[in-house]
């Protein structure tokens, strides 16, 4: 009797312990590693592009959120986990491009597969209702006019402080008074607030705001009009060349088999393509966007080379 | 005189901590610099950990026995000691099986140690243990991973 | 304005049934030790997809509601607060339960979460957007005047040494100094490891101190059973609690205001506000040295004022948008996935859904109540089980709560180790507490000191024109004053009866 019973416990034990051979790419629910709190810009499309895929992959994805230490945290540990594609990152390039390089971590953005980009965000300066500015170039004359006394809202070595950097470069230096608010909420509070004069947040966060009349957009910082504010003006248009599109990508860590992100990546660009997905994309300000993994290297590629010249024309990076 | 070897100890401790941090903050990154820039608020911390430490070393001393000497002091017991610091290595086992086992693996096996550990080793409280062990187990591991989708280790 | 006549119209059996259910779970996962509200919240989030928009409202209120009351359940009877919303009450709900009165500690708590719940709800439903647009005038300065009025709470609280209380919360405040800095995101005292990079979260490290270390003391009393006098305690008992709150009325508005004021203020929320309040009631008290011995009072002031803190942090989430706290922050997520945006809209286009919000929040905190005082009797039963199966099961369920709030294995060791410094701690007469205060409040006192000393063009002058924050640093040290004149006395007095009787001193 007794030895039935271990023999039984150690077969139970072998068959979990042991990898499964031959069973087809995903057989078990996929991690997608939002590496922000729930609730953000991040979050909310990777949770609508994931529940829209469940018909079309045999296994869900389930969203986790790892935040803390500027999302750093979350890509640490996909990029520790199995190169299995069950685990992936939900990242947008102004991160995951910037937060390693500034902090000097063990790892950046080229130690991960691309798999697709899946949506993309918009970016909008703005201002209090009551603001003077009109116009972006209002903005950046009364910025030249009183050196360091313009309060402008930025997350400090984040995207929007790059954002910012950027919009500088192609004005010609700016010099503001910086004052650091983490996440879209936090820079419309210190607008709201009186604690800061302008900033860059996202669109969709902000667009209450807009509608209530309590902010003020002076631009977008998208590369082009966003078909969600086809009248706002973007600042390459007022001949500022300087944009920044919040592109939410996907990232597999180094050596997963080309094999299973193919699976995936077809799979995100059914799911973009299909118009009940559009439609939730649509509600929260999102624009699909799928790029293949090789497009997705190469935008990501290039946004990245920006950013180091920024970091080190602005002596963040020695 | 007399020396409270508890809060000198502690004293040596933290001041030895702070000596440890206050090196360490010279590793910090300075090249971009805002406001106090980012080392100054932790050296201030430091420093004001390493004056207290100080402080509670000249407090643990006393000159004059103040107080009243062996006061309700509880007897120490060996056999709760004991328990305790193997309760504290069963903990860190578990903590270093459990990404290696997985959950289910893991936690039965800790459950039912933790319980003789700390329990009367008897033959029907062993079985109670097993029995509990399992259930818990089971019913967290459906609550997180089934229920709430949760990942497990 | 609302019309609150219409805010009956939630009151549909179906409604009814969610409430109870969300109330309940919320109750469950707040009071397994290791597991917090913010985790029942983004539990049953996923659980409210099916469901459509008012309905989702309500389980997600009624969730909340549940989850922080909760929280009191195993601060009282274990000493372990499931939340930092909850710490405040252990000191004083646990010794009572110790003398064996667990259900009356019970019922002092409810009741107090009850009432904290009803004040905060009046305050939500009439004063919301006047409250609101004060969470607005809170800047850089008016932040660190804050952060340092709550930290000077420590010495009032701080009972035996003032050192060692200072000590602990320096040592907290440099545990938020590890990993990347709030303000500039500079990677600090990590010693190399890529793991420290994110920092200490507040949930591992308070729930290690608090759990571990009361398990390893109790070891040693381990199988002796919990002394439990009031094993049947009935409606009846519950409401002789209840009558007794007469005599706290100004201690019950005191805490409620604390509450409702610190929960409005972003990034604060009701983990503070549990321990301004008890430290501001131990100051008002004709009898503060019993506080911390199982004085009602206490547990009054803590759970009236985190229960007030909900209310207090549903405000700024309704009328700015702007989330109070983790928990709100993950509430915020679940409106917009319903496809509500709240925000300065809310109120305007969508004052239904606010009625809906304030309906289930006044229903809810009504099944709090009435679901906990039976829930009393079923947790004192459970306290009779042995603890040698209890406790491991407790550890198991912290390291298991621990690994979920990250999905990461580094914040399990960042519980087991601060637990083992918890213990040092606890036997070397440090207070935990100032420890746990110093590492929520140190990157928030350290950022917004950088900031206003920035918006001061580089001085500390800025500050001379904000009386909100003027305010508060003469609070601060008024309080700082009066704790220690009041200590002085003490030591005097019981310095003098020694000389008075040396014999029975020794």
């Amino acid at each position: 009797m007794r030895k039935v019973f271990v023999a039984v416990l150690l077969a139970i034990l072998t068959a979990t312990a042991l990898p499964v051979f031959a069973a087809d790419y995903p057989d078990k629910a996929i991690q997608v590693v939002v590496p922000w709190k729930p609730g953000g810009g991040s979050d909310i499309s990777a949770r609508i592009i994931g529940d829209h895929m469940k018909n079309l992959l045999p296994e869900p994805l389930v969203v986790s959120n790892i935040d803390g230490a500027a999302g750093l945290n979350g890509a640490y540990q996909v990029n520790r986990a199995r190169a299995d594609c069950y685990t992936v990152l939900w990242e947008h390039p102004g991160n995951l491009a910037v937060a390693p390089m500034v902090t000097k971590a063990k790892f950046s953005w080229e130690d991960f597969e691309p798999v697709a980009i899946t949506a993309m965000g918009s970016t909008a300066l703005i201002v209090r209702a009551d603001s003077p500015y009109k116009t972006a170039a209002d903005a950046f004359a009364d910025i030249k006019a009183h050196p360091g006394q313009v309060r402008w809202a930025l997350a400090l070595n984040a995207v929007s402080h790059f954002t910012f950097l950027n919009i500088s470069h192609s004005v010609g230096k700016l010099n503001v008074m910086y004052i650091p608010a983490n996440g879209d909420k936090g820079r419309i509070v210190s607008l709201l607030g009186g604690n800061s004069d302008i900033s860059t947040v996202g669109f969709a966060s902000v667009k209450p705001y807009l509608e209530s009349g309590d902010l003020r957009v002076l631009a977008m910082v998208n590369s082009e009009r966003s078909p969600f504010a086809p009248d706002i003006p973007t600042l390459k248009e007022q001949g500022v060349d300087a944009s920044y599109d919040f592109l939410y990508s996907v990232f597999a860590p180094k050596g997963t088999p080309q094999k299973n992100i193919e699976v995936l990546t077809t799979a995100f660009r059914k799911a973009v393509a299909d118009p009940s997905t559009r439609e939730a994309l649509k509600e929260q300000s999102l624009v699909p966007y799928y790029r293949t993994p090789e497009e997705t290297r190469k935008i990501w590629a290039k946004e990245a080379a920006l950013y180091k010249e920024l970091a080190k024309e602005n002596g963040l990076l020695k | 005189m007399r020396i409270k070897t508890g809060d000198f100890s502690m004293g040596l401790v933290l001041l030895a901590l702070s000596g440890v941090l206050y090196r360490q903050s010279g590793e910090i990154d300075t090249t971009m610099m805002y406001a106090l820039g980012p080392v100054f608020f932790p050296r201030l911390l430091i420093g004001v950990l390493a004056v207290l430490s100080i402080v509670l070393l000249c407090q643990s001393v006393k000159f004059k026995a103040a107080q009243a000497p062996g006061a309700a002091r509880t007897p120490v017991d060996g056999n709760a000691i004991v328990l305790r610091w193997a309760l504290v290595g069963l903990t860190a086992v578990y903590l270093c099986l459990l990404p290696l086992l997985g959950y289910l693996y893991a936690t039965i096996p800790f459950l039912f140690a933790g319980m003789s550990l700390l329990g009367p080793v008897r033959r029907r409280n062993l079985a109670i243990y097993a029995v509990t062990s399992v259930a818990i187990t089971l019913a967290l591991q459906f609550i997180f991973a089934t229920l709430l989708k949760l990942f497990l280790p | 304005m609302l019309d609150l006549s219409q805010i009956f119209v939630i009151a549909t059996p179906f409604n009814f049934l969610i409430m109870l259910l969300g109330v309940f779970g919320g109750l469950v996962v707040g009071a397994m030790p290791g597991l917090t509200s913010t985790m029942a919240v983004a539990l049953l989030v996923p659980i409210t997809f099916g469901m459509d928009v008012n309905q989702g409202l309500v389980m997600l209120v009624a969730v909340y509601i549940g989850s922080i009351s909760g929280g009191l359940v195993s601060a009282a009877l274990l000493n372990i607060p499931g939340t930092p919303s909850s710490v405040a009450t252990t000191f004083d709900a646990y010794p009572m339960a110790k003398r064996g009165e667990a259900g009356k500690a019970l019922g002092y708590a409810v009741f107090a979460s009850f009432l904290g719940g009803l004040i905060s709800f009046f305050a939500l439903a009439l004063l919301a957007p006047i409250l609101g647009s004060f969470a607005l005038k809170f800047g850089p300065f008016e932040y660190f005047a804050l952060v340092v009025f709550t930290l000077s709470c420590i010495i009032s609280i701080s009972d035996k040494s003032l050192t060692k209380g200072l000590i602990a919360a320096t040592v907290g405040m440099l545990m938020a100094m590890v990993g990347l800095s709030e303000t500039d995101s500079v990677s600090r005292l990590t010693f190399g490891i890529s793991e420290l990079q994110a920092g200490f979260s507040v949930m591992p490290v308070l729930i290690g101190m608090y759990a571990v270390s009361q398990i390893l003391t109790d070891v040693e009393q381990i199988k002796k059973p919990f002394k439990i006098i009031d094993v049947n305690f009935t409606m009846r008992e519950f409401l002789r609690v209840a009558r007794e709150f007469r005599h706290s009325v100004k201690n019950v508005l005191r805490s409620a205001l604390i509450g409702i004021g610190v929960g409005i203020l972003p990034g604060i929320g009701p983990g503070l506000s549990n321990i301004v309040a008890y430290s501001q009631a131990k100051a008002a008290a004709d009898d503060p040295d019993s506080f911390g011995t199982g004085n009602p009072e206490g547990i009054i002031a803590s759970e009236t004022a985190n229960n007030a803190a909900t209310g207090g942090a549903l405000i700024p989430l309704l009328t700015l948008g702007i989330p109070g706290d983790a928990t709100t922050m993950m509430m915020l997520g679940a409106f917009m996935i319903h496809g509500v945006q709240p925000g300065p809209l809310l109120l305007r286009d969508h004052s239904e859904l606010l009625l809906v919000i304030l309906g289930s929040y006044f229903i809810s905190n009504i099944f709090m109540m009435l679901l906990q005082v039976y829930f009393i009797r079923v947790l004192i039963r459970a306290l009779m089980i042995p603890r040698y199966i209890l406790y491991p099961v407790i550890l198991g369920l912290c390291v298991i709560g621990c690994y979920a709030l990250n999905s990461s294995m580094s914040d399990v060791w960042v519980f087991f180790a601060t637990g083992l410094l918890g213990y040092v701690f606890k036997r070397t007469g440090f207070p935990l507490l100032p420890l746990v205060l110093g590492l929520i409040l140190g990157g928030m006192a350290e950022n917004h000191l950088r900031v206003s000393i920035v918006m001061g063009h580089g001085n500390l002058s800025g500050y001379l024109d904000r009386p909100i924050a003027l305010g508060f640093f003469a609070a601060a040290a008024l309080s700082v004053v009066y704790a220690l004149w009041c200590k002085r006395k003490a030591a005097r007095a019981a310095k003098q009866c020694v000389l008075a009787q040396p014999e029975e001193a020794l």
